[in-house]
């Protein structure tokens, strides 16, 4: 991005508005000339009982087989066969060049005949793309193991077994100017709130974007609140997963190219649901949740706890630990906020090297991590054995959170709330605490509280969640 | 706060009311009350909380007659333009006082139980910058926040449950050793404790609800405030026993303080100031947030920069007042008969008014 410019001499000269023509030769060396006399365009021109054709079509795209059984060989050896009678199904006719263009680039084969100035249109898309396995991101004990790619047909297909119904409706919006992504809008008809179906498609419309889509380029249309930290739609690569949420009236946008759907709209509970909760009997599934956000309650507040007892308000440690740990801190050179920063900062550290690291050599991380640091830092007295407890203990706590971008947010949220504590002490962690709880009560999804459904209290939606609501099955397979 | 047509639910006004009148105050209530009551405080406690419930009843009847109004305007309806406007103002200036006496009284708290070095305008600026942050967001926001800092409330209770097993309840007998007299004085003194009551007329058009239904919020939520109130002020009492409460300003937390939980969590007092900055922000803010509401009407103008420099007089008239258990004390018997005015006159007098002056908004 920092080495584009733009190119002065190729300016856009074709209208792509205007019709073709019916020369071929022309449509054709028009078409060379739109796609810069690219190797991978193919201009096959042929002809069969007094007519001329010319088969346009990108073969790194196409299925070849297809041009060649359905469309070549009949019009070879079958007379007065009309284009729009070819075995292929969807042929369509297309009359702008604009449409031309983008058939041709999403995998369409374009067929010209000599005295005809309409061009045919029909799929014959054969997109590299890797196989379907489990999302490494998002993995599960039990349930379905089936992850998203990044082919967008695949994925719907993924999604049409799991909603075997007549109202998993999906629309398509082609977003992009001068590099078009497509991208889709899911939903449950009978579920579904038309109004915020309408809503997000008013977002995606208002996109203005020219190259790749990402998180980061969709989050701050699909987002109400744009500064809050706290995701406002949920992301997946599981298709059980945008199941159960669509059977609860959530709208699910793909995009062509990502393995990644953005499910929405959502509630900060959502982030704390895993895979395996609707596989597991209900009292695991209680069991496992209320861990979770016992675990999101350690995450956040330990440390700075920790650095406000010791540094202001000793005396709520218990008689039975104040010895072991005015001990530990004794002989330490630090203070208990930069003990903890140094932990902290160590320890995204290693989370990012383990996240960049080859699969052969990621496991070198924990013996550096573990032996390395975590033992040595120890005895050589720079960091107390209590403060390396408590960070390990935040750490595991954090990494317990399902959803990588919570568990992220919450990391990152530590570090102003040990400031805060090491300032003013525990009035700092519930002042921290205080602003964090407040802005969860601003924040929404597509106009929905994000902390539905507790605030406002919705009783009935919690146990029907909590009972585990009933969802399509799918079907064989 | 910024008003948006969508209303509280009734449980987000049931707990804003709560938040809007428990304040920082309560932990030296027992106090007060026994200066006048000794043992029989919890008497005056009760006496307030019948009080209370026959006030929720002019309250309503008061909301009944203007469903779509708020105090300010309903002044302005049944006094007139000009009295209405100047009735307002002072009004306000009474609830800019108390946002300020509340500064105070809980940056007195900090500094006396957890942050002593401190300098006292960063324990300013700690209450004041989280409060304008929550006084310009949406009333909806702040109703749903007013629903999660009930734990804090709810903590305070379960704290004091854990003295039960040290309680004396022979503390609290017998009863009329004090006289009555005594017992009632008590009671008004104890009565500016629910000085933030007439934030129920302010949110109470924004309720989305019955009036059957908002009665019923305003009456249990002034019973939960006397409640609590009164199981404070008779756990103090059974626990310390009059004669340390002649010398103990903050009993609740000295409780507190001698509470162990399991035999291993000692000294819940300073995580419950900690936690107690939830309850003082949210009564702080309605506090301004009344002062604001009064000034707008009073000036036919809404702006945040208004609320902004509300904040500005209160840190300046905050850094202005020399700060010490005195300076409190002698606030709070200046403002005294301001304070039995603003909560036992206003309200019924408003109706009063309206009934005579036969004042009544209909749809």
């Amino acid at each position: 991005m920092y080495f584009s410019k733009k190119n002065n001499k190729q300016e856009v000269t074709q209208d792509l508005t205007k019709k073709p023509s019916d020369k071929i030769d022309e449509n054709a060396a028009y078409l060379t000339q739109t796609f810069s006399g690219a190797t991978d365009l193919i201009v096959r021109k042929f002809s069969a009982f007094d007519k001329t054709y010319c088969l346009v079509y990108i073969k790194t795209i196409c299925d070849t087989t297809i041009l060649e059984n359905f469309i070549i060989k009949p019009l070879l050896f079958k007379d007065h066969l009309h284009l729009q009678d070819l075995p292929v199904p969807d042929i369509k006719p297309l009359d702008c060049w604009k449409d031309i263009t983008q058939n041709l680039t999403i995998g369409n084969f374009i067929l010209f005949q000599e005295g005809d100035s309409a061009a045919y249109a029909a799929n014959a898309s054969n997109f590299a793309h890797r196989s379907i396995g489990e999302s490494t991101s998002e993995q599960s004990l039990r349930g379905s193991h089936e992850g998203f790619i990044e082919n967008y047909e695949s994925n719907l297909s993924l999604m049409r077994s799991y909603l075997r119904t007549e109202q998993f409706i999906v629309k398509d919006i082609i977003v992009g100017e001068e590099l078009p992504i497509r991208m889709g809008i899911g939903y449950l008809g009978n579920k579904a709130d038309p109004l915020v179906i309408e809503n997000v498609k008013k977002r995606l419309k208002t996109l203005r974007v020219d190259g790749a889509i990402t998180g980061g380029t969709l989050q701050d249309h699909l987002q109400d609140n744009k500064f809050s930290p706290f995701p406002q739609y949920l992301t997946t690569e599981r298709p059980s997963r945008v199941a159960e949420h669509l059977s609860a009236g959530a709208v699910v946008v793909m995009v062509d190219g990502s393995s990644t759907a953005y499910i929405l709209p959502t509630n900060f509970f959502a982030f704390y649901h895993a895979p395996d909760d609707v596989q597991s009997p209900l009292y695991l599934s209680y069991f496992d949740q209320s861990l979770r956000l016992l675990a999101l309650f350690l995450a956040i507040t330990l440390p700075p706890f920790y650095i406000a007892v010791v540094s202001f308000n000793f005396e709520i440690i218990p008689d039975a630990l104040v010895a072991n740990v005015k001990g530990a801190l004794q002989i330490i050179p630090f203070t208990p906020l930069i003990e903890a920063l140094i932990m902290q900062i160590i320890l995204e550290l290693l989370k990012e090297a383990a996240i960049r690291l080859p699969q052969s050599i990621s496991p070198t991380i924990g013996v550096v991590g573990a032996l390395v640091i975590g033992t040595t830092i120890v005895q050589a007295n720079l960091i107390s054995s209590t403060m390396l407890i408590v960070i390990a203990l935040t750490a595991i706590s954090s990494f317990v959170i399902p959803n990588n971008e919570m568990s992220h947010i919450i990391r990152i949220f530590t570090f102003p709330l040990m400031f805060l504590a090491y300032i003013f002490g525990l009035m700092g962690l519930s002042l921290g605490l205080t602003l964090i709880l407040f802005h969860l009560c601003t924040v929404k999804s597509l106009g929905r509280p994000y902390l539905t459904p507790l605030l406002p209290l919705r009783l009935i939606q919690i146990v029907r969640s909590t009972l585990k609501f009933k969802l399509p099955n799918k079907k064989g397979g | 706060m910024q008003v948006k047509e969508k209303p509280l639910s009734l449980a987000q006004f049931f707990f804003t009311i709560i938040h809007g009148i428990i304040g920082v105050m309560i932990f030296s209530l027992p106090y007060i009350g026994n200066i006048y009551a000794k043992n029989n405080s919890w008497i005056s406690v009760i006496i307030l909380l019948i009080g209370f419930q026959l006030m929720s009843i002019v309250i309503i009847a008061l909301h009944k007659r203007f469903p779509e109004k708020n105090l300010f305007e309903i002044a302005e309806i049944v006094m007139g333009k000009t009295i209405g406007r100047v009735f307002n103002l002072i009004l306000s200036i009474y609830y800019l006082v108390m946002a300020v006496y509340a500064c105070l009284y809980f940056a007195f708290l900090t500094m006396e139980w957890i942050l002593p070095l401190t300098p006292k305008p960063v324990i300013y600026l700690m209450l004041l910058i989280p409060a304008y942050y929550i006084a310009t967001a949406k009333l909806e926001a702040f109703g749903r926040f007013n629903c999660i800092a009930i734990i804090v409330t709810i903590g305070l209770i379960f704290s004091l449950c854990f003295a039960i097993p040290e309680m004396e309840f022979s503390f609290l007998l017998p009863v009329g050793e004090v006289p009555l007299s005594n017992i009632v004085k008590a009671s008004i003194h104890i009565g500016p404790v629910y000085a933030g009551i007439n934030c129920i007329l302010i949110y109470l058009p924004k309720v989305n609800g019955t009036m059957k239904a908002k009665g019923k919020a305003v009456f249990y939520s002034l019973f939960t405030i006397s409640f609590i109130y009164l199981l404070a002020t008779l756990a103090c009492v059974a626990f310390l026993g009059t004669s340390a409460m002649d010398i103990v300003i903050m009993p609740v937390l000295y409780l507190l303080k001698s509470v162990t939980i399991l035999g291993f969590f000692e000294r819940l007092d300073l995580i419950l100031i900690s936690a107690w900055l939830i309850p003082s922000l949210i009564s702080f803010v309605i506090y301004v947030h009344l002062a604001f509401t009064g000034l707008t009407q009073v000036i036919q103008k809404k702006n945040n920069l208004i609320l902004f420099a509300l904040f500005i007089i209160i840190y300046i008239s905050c850094h202005a007042t020399q700060l010490s258990i005195y300076t409190l004390h002698r606030g709070r018997d200046i403002m005294l008969p301001f304070n039995s005015v603003s909560m036992f006159a206003v309200t019924p007098l408003l109706l009063i008014l309206a009934v005579i002056r036969k004042k009544k908004f209909s749809r």
